[in-house]
């Protein structure tokens, strides 16, 4: 396979499973793939890509043979799938995507961090209204009956 | 004295093994008092900018290069873990697994002390809750600890050093939840400063606890021990990998050999009394790696109990998706509330012991189209950008930690097909939950539904770790147990103040010493019991430099 085939079938692949809306672009269109390769090339090593490509494109569709991927070494689909996400997830379209949805979200999370109100102290908002628990000093512990869990074959002090 | 193939040093009063929670905090108590304490760490420490917050790939290094497994990382510092059993949460490197945890930061429960007399099937601790309480207490001011007084389900406790964390929009949501249900709750107290504290930045919500914290506002112990440490005059080594500590003639520990990895050249460090704060792997590991003649089954370990009794909590994650937006992407990950409604032992639920709720964010957006903690992973294809839009800051975990009992055949042993990239041998662990912990997470996870329910969830997903065909095989956060203090060498490593049974002036500081887990993170507790240690060992030094053996050592 060419390396124009290669990149072309990584391509689709990505956006098999991130084919985008109205909102989120396709995962081929923030250069999913490009990354995707890269991680690929980090896990499995230089021929990881040709060998995955290559199980990708044995004769039969591209949905079907990620469909049997899927079910038969799922080890190496979650992988895949983890790396297309955090790939496509990184890209400053999807996060604009994201920020189309009325979250604040940023490129990344330091050095900005969020602004969040602080701690409110007062009763019913942050604070329990009427505060419950209990707890028991040491010299107010007793002994409890474990007679009625004798099927469980509890262990003495540990041993 | 140095032999032959390996480079001798000064002898020191101390010497400390491993650079966390444990080492940190007990270098700091003896290097203040005057004591020259040399610190050996197998890993480099970890600048600012080495953390990958900054970085629009973060989510991707925390899930790789920055994971809490040392088997997914494979750094060059690390060591494997041999284990099919659970995931080992372990870093090595200044500041040890401090680096990457949540800095969740509970306080066991008085009865979590005293098992031993409550039912009998876990040992009471050599002391009790009260006795720690002052200690906790002052670890806390040298941490740096967030929270809100007034707790009715523990004991009351001194200020804390900055008020609780931000809790957004999720604390009043599952707040309601717990009110609905009648059930304790209460802001997390957590060692990370909402406020600027001792030089240090407050936390400015960034979300990404789990890399650490680059700012320097949670309690990552390079930063808020390792300074003063040194400036007392410690000495920290790095990339100083341990591979045994050796003994004299009549049984005490003359100091320990290591490698400096960075120039693979031998060398022995000679000191009067020895400190193991490996973790609860690492330092049974490296009492086994100490055999000997005089000590044929490792150092410590003529009761057997060296690597015994590991616990990690009984672990299950609950997460929820509410219509209500959450912003589940701000704020510091674990936690914004703690419910300990069920924390007691009550035997009519049909087990003993008991677990607490954590109320727990879900990352950024990668994990969170992945699956967060529980593993909801959304369909790829056409439906997957529907479901990131009805589940994207809307969801939250519920943590469920359980007491997990400490059992004989959960253990630390050396493997004998994995080793380190120095040849020593990596740990082997073997860890299940018994029956009652089973039934105990089972009441659990029922009860976290509950309160999915109480909020009106529209999307529940359950986390038991399990494996097909393997069954439970928990992320191990919590290291703890393998060389049990007590009141009897015989079912014990060490004595309330950490001091080996069978080498006089060898002391283990870390996680190991725990007798039990309790049913909540544990790294306050255990900076507590190795502050109270390592202060009774300043305060008796002069004996414990030539102390020897004997049946008074309790």
């Amino acid at each position: 396979m060419t390396p124009a085939a290669t990149a072309a079938t990584l391509a689709a692949f990505v956006d098999l499973l991130l084919p985008g809306d109205d909102l989120f672009p396709p995962a081929s269109t923030v250069g999913t793939q490009a990354m995707l390769a890269e991680r690929i090339r980090q896990r499995f090593g230089g021929d990881g890509v040709a060998e995955i490509v290559t199980r990708l494109t044995k004769g039969e569709e591209l949905a079907e043979a990620v469909a049997r991927l899927e079910g038969d070494e799922p080890a190496l689909f979650a992988f895949l799938y983890s790396a297309t996400c955090f790939a496509y997830y990184q890209s400053p379209a999807v996060i604009a995507a994201i920020r189309g949805l009325g979250h604040e979200y940023k490129d990344a999370p330091q050095p900005e961090g969020y602004e969040m109100p602080r701690f409110d102290f007062t009763p019913g908002i942050n604070v329990p209204m009427n505060p419950r628990g209990t707890f028991k000093w040491t010299d107010w512990l007793e002994p409890v009956d474990i007679s009625g869990l004798a099927h469980l074959n509890l262990p003495v002090k540990g041993n | 004295m140095a032999s032959a193939g390996r480079r001798g040093h000064d002898s020191v009063d101390v010497l400390v093994i491993g650079s966390g929670m444990g080492g940190a905090v007990a270098t700091r108590v003896l290097a203040e008092a005057g004591l020259k304490a040399v610190c050996l760490e197998q890993g480099p420490w970890t600048r600012p900018q080495d953390h990958p917050h900054a970085s629009p790939d973060w989510e991707w290094q925390r899930a790789t290069n920055w994971n809490t497994s040392p088997n997914v990382r494979r750094l060059d510092q690390d060591y494997p873990v041999d284990t099919h059993d659970e995931t080992t949460l372990m870093w090595n490197g200044v500041g040890g697994s401090t680096t990457v945890y949540t800095a969740t930061w509970p306080r066991f429960r008085p009865s979590d002390f005293r098992k031993g007399t409550e039912h009998g099937c876990q040992p009471d601790w050599p002391f009790t809750y009260e006795n720690l309480e002052g200690w906790y207490d002052q670890n806390d001011r040298n941490c740096g600890v967030s929270g809100l007084l007034g707790d009715h389900a523990i004991p009351s406790r001194m200020p804390f050093q900055t008020r609780p964390l931000p809790p957004g929009p999720l604390g009043p949501v599952v707040a309601k939840g717990f009110e609905k249900l009648g059930w304790h709750w209460w802001p997390m107290p957590n060692a990370i400063i909402s406020e600027d504290y001792d030089g240090r930045l407050a936390c400015n919500n960034c979300g990404a606890c789990q890399s650490g914290c680059p700012r320097g506002s949670l309690n990552d112990m390079s930063i808020t021990h390792w300074p003063k440490a040194i400036a007392a005059g410690a000495e920290l080594r790095t990339h100083a990998r341990v591979e045994r500590i050796e003994t004299d003639h009549t049984g005490r520990a003359t100091g320990a050999v290591y490698v400096d990895r960075m120039t693979k050249t031998r060398h022995f460090q000679p000191a009067d009394v020895v400190i193991v704060a490996c973790n609860g792997v690492g330092t049974p590991r490296l009492l086994l790696l100490s055999e000997n003649g005089r000590f044929p089954r490792g150092l410590a370990n003529s009761s057997d109990m060296v690597g015994r009794h590991l616990m990690h909590h009984g672990l299950a994650i609950v997460e929820a998706w509410t219509e209500e937006r959450l912003d589940s992407h701000k704020g510091n990950i674990s936690a914004v509330l703690i419910g300990e409604e069920f924390a007691e032992t009550d035997v009519s639920r049909g087990f003993i012991n008991g677990f607490t709720m954590h109320i727990v964010r879900l990352n950024g957006a990668g994990y969170q189209a992945l699956g967060s903690h529980s593993g909801n992973v959304p369909p790829w294809g056409k439906d997957h950008h529907a479901w990131f839009r009805r589940h994207f800051g809307h969801g939250f975990g519920i943590l469920l930690v359980g007491d997990d009992l400490p059992l004989p055949d959960n253990r630390v042993t050396l493997s004998e097909t994995l080793t380190d990239a120095d040849g020593l041998p990596a740990p082997k662990i073997s860890y299940h939950l018994h029956p009652n912990d089973e039934l105990m997470m089972d009441f659990a996870v029922e009860r976290a539904k509950d309160l999915a329910a109480a909020v009106n969830a529209f999307d529940v997903k359950v986390n038991r770790w399990t494996i097909p065909g393997r069954g439970y095989a928990p992320p191990a956060w919590h290291l703890l147990g393998t060389c049990r203090m007590g009141s009897d060498p015989a079912d014990s490593v060490t004595n309330q103040w950490g001091q080996t049974w069978d080498v006089p002036n060898l002391y283990l500081m870390d996680g190991s010493l725990l007798p039990t887990g309790g049913a909540v993170n544990p790294t306050s507790t255990i900076g507590a019991v190795v502050l109270r240690a390592a202060s009774h060992l300043r305060d008796r030094f002069a004996e414990a430099r030539t102390e020897q053996r004997s049946e008074g050592l309790s």
